[in-house]
């Protein structure tokens, strides 16, 4: 299975997912857990074909993120019943969707000796789930700033479900690191970036915990929301723009 | 610069402010600097701060023989945000201790411990170079050395089969050779001119605190693993 196909199985993937946005819960969970798994089968025969972990370039990890953005988006419809949420995950997922498919950036097939190690599926996979559950509650603290109705308690289960998977790829990195490069933390440009957004997180969490409930803390709570969901996407692919990119110990 | 504070001068150093800070919020939890200093607001306003700086590591380039803006992480300030933080970490253990919070405890302690140790034990790490070539005896020798290819000529794998106190130890990327807790070797370059290398480097990493900050970095992953199946957290 190699990379031309990518188009055809994500096209029937997205048509499921947009139905399933149109109709009764029971048949919209039905299709989109369809859609899922026909994009899942994608992801299982390429990697097949490809003879490692598709988790390398930044292509690959969008191949990740538009699933775990949907999955996200359909558990949180599952949880709270919040329709919108799975329609706006879809938004987001085809737009990883089209990148892929008009700039894939997937052609190197290489998988350099730093890279191969078995923390390397794990730790990508952990942060990439945690990017689409942390997108999810970014979704949430829109609407919360947009409307009157309070999303905050729905977003706080999401930020501390994606805290915990963003805090394990953020160790697990580190302890990835040390065996490869000899040190836990290095301050690098991406690990940089990863603590900025893991600071976003725990400050929102400490303020949701010690100041006093009204619309200014939710107001605040809402904006850090919105700054964490840029901090992962710096830190995802926005560090590659940086001058100083060039020199990271992640630039693959 | 930071010379006169290796060990044992920096665990002294350390275990005196402990107690200290324990101590104190143990005995005097009503006192209003125990309550300033392991209060949630101290916490945001501090880790406000770290993001602050970690932005501006994140956007002005970073090196380590560069001053001010441009190794923010060796300036005065920043070192101080450091341990201030770490002074709120450990009165906000210290200060809950013995409450039945498993998952705050970890999450907490746990970050106090990697971050203590990554600080404290700076002046006790160091990094070393050493160049093995084939035949050439010492307390070290390199007896083989393994190297594949990628089809566009980049490295898929290598490998060197180096003979260390009297036995033959394998050392890949990923796979240093550990000589002591907190001795590691590195395996760093080697000789590409030819198809059997002639050379390698090695890199000793000497970082005693090492199983430190494994330990706090191990207690932060338990952590995290409560916090996805306990959930939110309850609000006063």
């Amino acid at each position: 299975m190699n990379w031309s196909i990518f188009p055809y199985f994500a096209a029937v993937s997205v048509l499921l997912w947009a139905a399933g946005c149109f109709l009764p819960r029971r048949k919209a969970v039905i299709l989109m857990g369809t859609g899922l798994l026909v994009y899942a089968a994608f992801i299982v025969l390429y990697w097949a074909g490809l003879g490692r972990p598709p988790l390398r370039t930044t292509g690959e990890t969008r191949l990740w993120y538009s699933f775990f953005m949907m999955l996200s988006g359909l558990l949180t419809y599952l949880r709270w019943d919040y329709r919108w949420v799975p329609a706006f995950s879809l938004v987001v997922a085809t737009v990883f969707i089209c990148l892929n498919v008009f700039k894939p950036e997937i052609h190197d097939e290489t998988l350099m000796p730093a890279l191969q190690s078995w923390w390397f599926v794990p730790h990508v996979a952990v942060y990439i789930f945690s990017y689409s559950v942390l997108g999810c509650a970014f979704l949430f603290g829109c609407a919360e700033l947009a409307g009157r109705r309070s999303f905050l308690d729905a977003a706080d289960t999401l930020v501390y479900i994606g805290l915990a998977f963003l805090s394990l790829g953020m160790l697990s990195g580190s302890l990835w690191a040390k065996q490869a490069w000899g040190d836990f933390w290095t301050w690098d440009l991406k690990e940089t970036w990863a603590a900025v957004t893991w600071c976003i997180y725990l400050i929102y969490i400490h303020i949701r915990l010690s100041f006093k409930p009204g619309r200014k803390r939710d107001v605040c709570c809402c904006l850090l929301l919105i700054l964490g969901f840029a901090g992962l996407q710096m830190c995802w692919w926005g560090v590659n723009l940086l001058p100083a990119a060039s020199s990271s110990l992640h630039a693959y | 610069m930071y010379g006169f504070l290796k060990f044992p001068v920096n665990l002294a150093l350390l275990l005196c402010c402990c107690i200290l800070l324990w101590v104190l919020q143990r005995e005097k939890p009503g006192w209003g600097l125990s309550r300033f200093l392991a209060s949630g607001k101290l916490s945001t306003a501090l880790l406000g701060l770290f993001l602050a700086a970690c932005l501006l590591m994140g956007l002005i380039p970073q090196s380590a023989e560069g001053e001010g803006l441009h190794c923010i992480r060796r300036t005065p300030w920043f070192i101080g945000i450091y341990i201030m933080l770490l002074t709120n970490l450990w009165c906000v253990v210290a200060s809950r201790f013995g409450r039945k919070r498993l998952r705050f405890t970890l999450n907490h302690a746990g970050l106090f411990l990697a971050m203590a140790a990554g600080l404290a034990g700076v002046p006790d790490e160091s990094v070393s170079r050493i160049r093995l070539e084939r035949g050439a005896e010492g307390n070290m020798e390199l007896l083989d050395f393994v190297a594949e290819y990628h089809d566009n000529g980049t490295p898929r794998h290598y490998e060197a089969s180096v003979l260390i106190d009297g036995k033959v130890r394998k050392i890949s990327v990923n796979h240093p050779f550990r000589r002591f807790p907190g001795d590691d070797l590195y395996l760093v370059d080697y000789d590409r001119s030819q198809p059997q290398a002639a050379w390698c480097t090695l890199e000793r990493v000497r970082q005693p605190w090492k199983p430190v900050i494994w330990l706090g970095i191990v207690m932060m992953m338990l952590g995290s693993v409560l916090m996805f199946t306990q959930g939110a957290a309850k609000k006063k």
